[in-house]
């Protein structure tokens, strides 16, 4: 184990991000791995990806936790309750007059989730908006004005430049301020448009730019095609 | 955990920082075709990138610019936010620690003491370092309150987008718990409560530490395919 310096092979070897966020590292450990990742852009992403993660796996579990407690007491306190009153029922004419309404109570339910189901369906089923962005690069410098409805689907598409020098791409939303506010891996399929969808309030109103980063083997990024787009919401 | 059981690492504000996520939208579920035919490639678990801090940028945190001081405090909130956890804070002193850390040095900053933009990164972890070091020793309420000459650091800055991000990465955490074997599950829910030692969780379930990581890594693994998986498949 490195004490003093880290680099990415040793970092993959040793599941360093998985120990880091585990807390499982040694401070020295801690403190190599630290200046590693600083200055690697992979470990980066992986260590702020992980920790959120684990944020959010935290308040699943949480709800998991619950609704187990929850189904144990309430099966517990429908047999408290129910096995007295079941001792008069078991006999034959209230009995079926028990199952007939049981019957009807299923029936009803079965009904009305399904009429819930195709409310909700209705509900979420919102608009996709389609726009092809006009790379800066290619000599066309105005940003676009796209306006749509709050709850739209944006599909953004760009054109950019894939070579033979590069293994992976990936797309960047990155507002006025230089802030990156999306990323996207790109799969590696044919044709050199980028197409990325945003989802309705993942961003703003205002002006952004979508570019297009290639990575060559050795991890380093080189901008590839830029568009420029306004996002604005319709009334 | 440090920061949950002692009296004096009681935090000053009590609340959860205001989290500013980077993560995608969309969930395991949907399936979608884009433009053209072409596959609409959803977002990944972009959080944060090795961002080029050069001299201008230091130039404009220098002067006080209103978005260059927006995208600092986003940026190293999530990278100190990462840290802290790692070095075992849970969230009140978390909280306390990554505020104290970015004023100090947005004031070095302001005083022109921070000279190599390049090395901006490793100077906050330098100062958040020795931030925690007086947490550790009790010595936060020796810190100095006169913050009105910084920028916004509360508790509550949320981006208008986070919470669809929270939402997204709440249902792909929940697919990816969903779809492991019942035993792996328990662990994995048992790290992320982290209410358990781990030798105690190891005693429970029939697994070694080593186990842990690995299968934290397949978790991680799963979540990101979920988020970078295009409508090409």
């Amino acid at each position: 184990m490195a004490t003093h310096f880290m680099n990415h092979q040793q970092a993959l070897e040793q599941y360093a991000t998985e120990r880091y966020l585990l807390r499982e590292m040694t401070a020295e450990e801690r403190h190599a791995f630290e200046e590693h990742y600083l200055e690697c852009a992979e470990c980066l992403e992986a260590v702020t990806f992980g920790t959120e993660f684990l944020e959010a796996g935290k308040q699943v579990a949480q709800e998991m936790t619950r609704r187990e407690h929850s189904a144990v007491r309430a099966a517990a306190s429908w047999r408290e309750r129910l096995m007295p009153a079941l001792s008069g029922w078991l006999r034959p004419a209230p009995a079926i007059a028990f199952a007939l309404v049981l019957c009807s109570i299923v029936s009803y339910q079965g009904l009305r989730i399904h009429q819930l189901k195709t409310e909700q369906t209705m509900k979420v089923a919102r608009p996709e908006i389609r726009s092809m962005l006009t790379g800066i690069a290619h000599g066309a410098g105005e940003a676009k004005l796209i306006e749509v409805p709050r709850d739209a689907v944006v599909s953004l598409g760009e054109e950019y430049g894939r070579s033979g020098d590069y293994v992976s791409y990936r797309a960047q939303v990155m507002n006025e301020a230089g802030s990156i506010k999306q990323t996207f891996e790109l799969p590696d399929v044919p044709g050199n448009v980028a197409n990325v969808a945003l989802l309705p309030g993942s961003l703003g109103e205002g002006k952004y730019n979508l570019i297009i980063l290639g990575r060559t083997a050795d991890g380093t990024e080189k901008e590839v095609g830029r568009g420029a787009f306004i996002l604005k919401f319709s009334k | 955990m440090k920061g949950m059981h002692s009296n004096r690492r009681r935090s000053r504000s009590g609340a959860e920082p205001g989290m500013v996520l980077r993560f995608p939208l969309r969930g395991p579920s949907g399936n979608q075709t884009g433009a053209s035919g072409g596959a609409v490639y959803w977002l990944n678990a972009a959080t944060v990138d090795l961002y080029p801090f050069d001299e201008a940028y230091l130039c404009r945190l220098r002067a006080r610019d209103a978005k260059t001081e927006d995208h600092f405090v986003d940026y190293f909130s999530n990278l100190l936010k990462a840290k802290l956890r790692s070095d075992g804070y849970s969230e009140s002193p978390l909280a306390d620690i990554r505020q104290e850390t970015l004023y100090r040095v947005l004031k070095a900053v302001y005083a022109d003491k921070v000279q190599n933009p390049k090395s901006l990164r490793s100077f906050v972890y330098g100062v958040c370092e020795r931030v925690e070091w007086e947490y550790d020793r009790g010595e936060w309420p020796l810190w100095q309150d006169d913050y009105d000459e910084f920028p916004d650091l509360s508790d509550d800055r949320t981006p208008a987008d986070a919470p669809a991000r929270q939402a997204e990465l709440h249902e792909t955490a929940h697919w990816v718990l969903d779809k492991l074997p019942e035993k792996d599950r328990k662990i994995l829910i048992s790290l992320f409560l982290d209410e358990k030692e781990r030798d105690e969780i190891c005693v429970e379930l029939g697994t070694t530490r080593e186990n842990f990581r690995v299968l934290l890594h397949r978790a991680l693994s799963s979540a990101r395919k979920v988020l970078t998986r295009g409508a090409s498949s």
